[in-house]
């Protein structure tokens, strides 16, 4: 697992670290064990010692199950507790009984408060139990809500051990009194009213004593019904020979190989029914998943007596049905052969058949493309009960994102635009403008700014206040070089968010792009106002101040940097640089400047070839003609030639090598 | 799409947006964090944190020795347990003979016997070092802890009604596969039950002819995840919960189950011959929404079981109607993804309280993933909300979170929270289990007339905060001095044991800080009350802190001798896939 950043103000690895988990969450989609297999532990408390041992194994406690919660009770009265576990895995509940068979005598207790000054179950109250010759009582409180997610019996079960006299017991009520009930007896069940005194003893009910018995459990398959939200676009088909396949019936896609013997059977079935299958609205379209010619397919279809339409179906198509399914479970299995898709003839997914499915199966399910959300909510489970949340339509977002981690972006852009242009949302509408939002960056990604742009107008005109949004149509009127409106949408944001640092940033690159550089200026030293801890932000106002001709501030912003950061280094080397290298001989401060760079490549090991070069501009400065020329030569052999740094040296070493020191002429000596 | 959904849409971009910064917007940053959009940088990135959470590509040479060592002790031990030649896997061998020739019975009752010993003061040659047991052994080894050349180990040997618990020492030559060269017995202890094991399932026998239990609970999880669309609220995770209570009044405990959306919450009746039938939906309370914990308890004070039901986002109140039909009369949303609920009078006007834990803050990064984005990780301060509902009688409740003081450090992630009067000073005290670091004991301030009593957070001042993954807080006097001690589940990670202890973890990090970085790993806490209202850490002593990957623990005398016992559920994600993270 990635490292967890230190400190939550710890940006730079913040994001690593968010994405490791998000890898983790990942792999939980994928199937994969994450502490699984871990066994239930039991500790028995040895006693006087104080030091527990563990019995798990010894007890039958150690199941292998993923366990969640654990209910005390003494199920069948029988004086000792017995114990209900719920699981993540199956079986999801289990119940043992405790077989204890020993001469220690037990005690149950159950509070009944008075429902005034006392709430009637008696939860809060404190219970001691006082054995004769025992100085210190047996204590239970009565919790309503204890462990994990578990609530117990409300009966108090006391282990008595070897002692057979009970003194007597005292309740303390919560915002009641102290109360003293005697004429207890050990290895009973008693009542104990709040303010009655005596405790009344409790007839327990015969049950019958329950043989040991764990069910089996039903064989693993992964053949599966998937039944969608309402409103779910399916994808664009497409064959192998990239021909695209528009569905305009209600049809059945079904995948499958030659090699896949479910597959021929499956087939072979719906083969024999070819006239049910014709009387109903619906037609099959088979798309076989070999690399073999369309011949040969062909053939092999003909030989069953199968003459359902058919196509090859292209790696990308697979890739994306594949994509259709993950985004509507949680667990993401790659699709089985055979495997279906009940469309509808709008291009609406009204099932997913994981596995062969019968004729009668598909028909019934057709008729959902009439049914309402919430009815295609009842259909999705094989259990009815009731629900709080309203039924919702799905969101082409999941289908869309699912595309985009695998790398297909075309595929994405294409699907959303699909899904965006079908009016067939029968439940509760999804957020429309998130998803043009969405489409907008997408298009940008695909570096179609014009599209990006009507799709951010349209994500605009639902969601006018939303930062996402009038960011990227600032980005999109940048790219489009249209100035007045970039201008337009950066004031109408920072009217409504005049204190988000993002949003100067935005100003500063904007002006930056058209040169208008103390505007520029003035966007950064904003956002610095409004994130003074953030080094990498004033950083780049450093570098804004020195090409705007105040090196005095960019001095002063250097050292504010390492006061609060002495660890960004390029604030060092920065100041470094200045020192050494600016043409305003009041602004340089040549032993400064070689001290930093020292310091800079001590810390660094002389490994770093920015600080190295740093160094050798320090020791021009200094007239040390020499030194400057041995260390710049030793990082131009270090570093490619043609990279920034390389090129950097290079004219440096042109300038050192007729012994003058550099200076840097992109910093004007004086503010514009 | 309610309002409620619309509220934590705009939660979850500002949240994105404060994360986002310096590099102005290009078209692939992530606008929203659903899930993952990206482009190719962010690929990489995402590939790389994959390609880390094999610790082998971390850095971590050591856990690829550890693996070794590992396999080498596998096969010593299955060598040993079948009393075959060992000398193949050592080289100039010393070691203590595995079993101590002098043990001490520490416990004997009701058929079981526990015995304990000192490891022998001589060391033996391999030729001498054997195990013999009548029984038919299985082992179980879980490397703890890696230094240049040594490893420890704790290591099970298990069979039906006896199971042996130790720890070595081993040291190791540098070759590949590395040999033994010593072995150190740390710790011994042998558990011997006779005749039939303590406890025996009986689910069958009592859920076995209800519909429910042979086709929803028979499933795993994960049948569900591959069947039902996630949108209801179905999460890998799986927390969900239990609550026994006698809803319809004839003095038989019943059973109340949460889970997944999608699937119903089911009630259980239990029948006069202790076998049940399936109650929910003429209960009206087969919520198809996801819900993770419920109790049953008189919130009226009319004698019957009410259900309170944490519901993913919400909480519901049902009323009984004495029968075991309920109907729902207040609820409300969260500020939380909520979990375990624990109920209590507060303030001792005489109606029960309600106290919900919140884990995730919002809802998208609730079902972006099982785990939630804890910030940072060993002190996360980026959780959702606890809630404390003040019950004012006549089914109204408010919410006094604020005015109580239990909103201070009320944003970390909470798993579970149990009352308890600890400091015996006549009101009810709070202890809140967190994920991702530090825990709260929130001390209550007493009843002042006409005021709601407040809370302060002592856990630090006390020195319970018990730094770790915390999930479940269970109280009850295991030392019987009459006052309650505190028992805290967390995550005993024995890779995180390995790691943390190493030279090379988190270099350039201040002691303090490494040590809740091994704090993290080193499982459940047992905290022992003074009796002047402090605690002392007693896990190491007592033996209760492997508990693996913990979930709900509790305190329980399960062989009524008067000294409570422990049990812990564990274990995250079990699936077909074997390669264990």
């Amino acid at each position: 697992m990635s490292q967890s950043p230190i400190a939550s103000n710890n940006l730079g690895s913040l994001s690593k670290y968010q994405q490791g988990w998000r890898a983790l969450n990942r792999l939980l989609h994928e199937n994969k064990s994450f502490s699984g297999r871990e066994t239930n532990n039991a500790f028995l408390n040895c006693g006087e010692e104080g030091r527990f041992a563990d019995i798990s194994t010894a007890i039958g406690w150690d199941f292998a199950d993923d366990a969640r919660a654990i209910g005390a009770i003494d199920w069948d009265w029988d004086g000792d507790l017995d114990l209900w576990v719920s699981n993540r895995t199956a079986p999801r509940i289990r119940l043992l009984k405790n077989n204890l068979k020993s001469d220690a005598s037990f005690l149950g207790l159950h509070l009944i408060g008075d429902g005034k000054q006392t709430n009637r179950d008696g939860i809060g109250a404190r219970v001691e139990l006082y054995l004769k010759g025992q100085k210190t009582p047996l204590l239970r409180t009565r919790h309503a809500g204890q462990s994990f997610l578990s609530q117990s019996s409300r009966w108090l079960h006391f282990g008595l051990g070897n002692y057979q006299e009970i003194e007597h017991v005292t309740v303390q009520w919560p915002g009641g009194k102290k109360e003293t009930f005697s004429g207890l007896q050990a290895n009973g069940f008693y009542d104990l009213y709040q303010g009655r005194v005596k405790a009344v003893k409790r007839r327990p009910p015969t049950i019958t004593p329950k043989q040991p018995s764990t069910a089996d459990l039903p064989l693993q398959t992964e053949i599966a019904r998937i039944i969608p939200p309402a409103g779910h676009a399916i994808p664009q088909l497409s064959t192998q020979s990239e021909e695209t396949i528009q569905i305009k019936k209600n049809s059945l896609i079904s995948f499958w190989s030659r090699t896949c013997p479910h597959c021929e059977k499956e087939l072979t079935s719906w083969a024999s029914e070819k006239e049910r299958w014709a009387q109903a609205d619906i037609e099959v379209l088979l798309l076989s998943t070999d690399q073999e010619s369309p011949e040969q397919c062909n053939a092999f279809l003909k030989k069953l007596g199968i003459d359902f339409k058919s196509a090859r179906a292209s790696n990308q198509t697979i890739e994306i049905f594949d994509a259709l399914q993950a985004s509507l479970v949680d667990l993401w299995l790659p699709i089985p052969l055979p495997s279906s898709f009940l469309v509808s003839n709008e291009g609406e997914l009204l099932a997913i058949y994981r596995g062969p499915v019968s004729r009668e199966q598909v028909l019934s399910d057709l008729q959902l493309s009439t049914a309402d959300a919430s009815q295609r909510r009842k259909s999705a489970s094989p259990f009815q009960g009731r629900w709080v949340e309203k039924p919702l339509a799905s969101n082409p977002q999941r289908t869309t994102r699912q595309l985009l981690q695998r790398n297909q972006l075309d595929a994405a852009i294409a699907y959303l635009s699909f899904a965006l242009s079908k009016p067939f949302v029968k439940g509760t509408e999804f957020d429309r403008g998130d998803n043009y939002l969405l489409m907008g960056q997408l298009f940008g990604q695909a570096g179609k700014t014009k599209k990006a742009l009507m799709a951010l107008k349209q994500a605009y005109s639902f969601l006018p206040y939303d930062i996402r949004v009038l960011r990227l149509l600032l980005t999109a009127y940048r790219e489009l070089d249209d100035y007045p409106n970039a201008q337009k949408t950066l004031t109408e944001a920072l009217n409504r968010y005049p204190e988000n640092p993002d949003l100067y940033q935005d100003g500063f690159d904007l002006e930056k792009q058209y040169s208008h550089h103390k505007l520029a200026l003035s966007y950064l030293d904003k956002s610095v106002q409004l994130e003074p801890q953030n080094p990498k932000l004033r950083f780049q106002l450093v570098q804004a101040l020195l090409r705007a001709g105040q090196a005095r501030q960019a001095i002063e912003n250097s050292k504010k940097i390492l006061r609060s950061h002495p660890k960004y280094l390029p604030a060092a080397n920065q100041l470094s640089r200045i020192f050494s290298t600016h043409p305003d001989e009041t602004i340089r401060s040549p032993q400064e400047a070689l001290i930093l760079a020292e310091r800079l490549c001590q810390i660094t090991q002389n490994r770093d070839a920015a600080h190295l070069v740093a160094l050798g501009l320090a020791n021009a400065n200094l007239g040390r003609f020499n030194n400057a020329k041995e260390i710049l030569a030793r990082v131009q052999k270090a570093v490619p030639e043609d990279s920034l740094l390389g090129k950097e040296v290079s004219k440096c070493l042109k300038v050192i090598d007729q012994n003058q020191p550099v200076r840097n002429d992109q910093w004007p000596s004086s503010p514009e | 799409m309610n309002a409620l959904y619309l509220q934590r849409v705009v939660l979850r971009s500002m949240t994105f947006l404060s994360l986002t910064t310096l590099a102005s917007l290009t078209w692939a940053q992530e606008v929203s964090s659903i899930t993952s959009l990206k482009d190719n940088q962010y690929q990489a990135d995402i590939q790389d944190a994959y390609h880390r959470i094999d610790p082998k590509n971390d850095g971590w040479d050591s856990e690829v020795r550890g693996n070794q060592y590992g396999t080498q002790l596998n096969k010593f031990v299955e060598k040993l347990l079948h009393g075959e030649a060992l000398s193949s896997l050592t080289e100039g061998f010393q070691g203590h003979q595995i079993r101590p020739s002098r043990l001490n019975i520490i416990f004997e009752n009701a058929g079981m016997t526990i015995r304990r010993g000192n490891p022998d003061k001589d060391f033996k040659a391999i030729e001498e070092i054997h195990y013999n047991s009548s029984k038919k052994l299985k082992s179980k080894i879980k490397i703890t802890r890696i230094e240049p050349n040594t490893c420890e180990a704790l290591i099970t040997f298990k069979a039906s009604g006896f199971q042996v618990n130790t720890s070595w020492r081993c040291q190791w030559t540098d070759a590949s596969p590395p040999k033994l060269r010593s072995l150190e017995v740390l710790e011994y202890e042998e558990v011997e039950q006779m005749g039939t094991p303590l406890l025996s399932e009986i689910t069958e026998a009592v859920l076995g002819d209800t519909a429910a239990y042979r086709e929803q609970l028979l499933h795993s999880t994960d049948f569900w995840r591959l069947r039902i669309p996630r949108d209801f609220g179905l999460d890998p995770a799986a927390n969900h919960g239990l609550a026994l209570a006698d809803v319809n009044g004839d003095g038989l405990e019943d059973l109340y189950l949460c889970q997944q959306g999608g699937i119903p919450n089911r009630l259980f009746l239990q029948n006069k011959d202790g076998t049940m039938r399936d109650f929910s939906e003429e209960s009206g309370t087969d919520w198809m929404d996801f819900c993770a914990g419920a109790l049953l308890l008189d919130l009226d004070n009319d004698g019957d079981k009410d259900l309170v039901v944490s519901q993913d986002f919400r909480i519901l109140f049902m009323e009984n109607d004495g029968a075991g039909h309920f109907e729902l009369v207040f609820g409300s949303s969260t500020k939380a993804q909520s979990f375990s609920l624990s109920a209590a009078d507060f303030d001792l006007d005489g109606f029960v309280d309600v106290y919900i834990c919140g884990y995730n803050p919002s809802f998208s990064e609730a079902r972006a993933g099982a785990l939630g984005e804890p910030i940072p990780f060993h002190d996360a301060n980026n959780g959702g909300k606890n809630i404390l509902w003040r019950n004012l009688g006549n089914w109204n409740f408010e919410d006094v979170t604020q005015q109580t003081g239990l909103d201070n450090d009320n944003t970390r992630f909470s798993f579970a929270a149990s009352w308890e009067d600890y400091d015996q000073d006549g009101d009810l005290d709070l202890y809140v289990a967190n994920d991702f670091g530090r825990n709260c004991l929130y001390q209550n301030q007493g009843t002042q007339e006409g005021k709601l009593p407040r809370f302060v957070n002592i856990a630090p001042e006390l020195g319970i905060e018990d730094s770790s993954a915390g999930m479940s807080v269970s109280w009850g006097d295991f030392n019987r001095d009459g006052w309650s001690d505190l028992y805290v589940s967390n995550m005993f990670s024995s890779a995180g044991n390995r790691i943390t202890y190493q030279k090379q973890f988190k270099t350039g990090t201040d002691q303090k800080t490494l040590e809740t970085f091994q704090r993290m790993a080193r499982g459940n806490t047992l905290f022992a009350s003074n009796q002047k209202g402090g605690f002392s850490d007693v896990t190491l002593s007592s033996n209760t802190s492997m508990a693996r990957w913990c979930w709900a623990s509790t305190f329980a005398d399960l062989n009524n001798d008067g000294w409570l016992d422990i049990l812990a559920a564990n274990g995250f994600i079990t699936s077909e896939d074997t390669g264990d993270l």
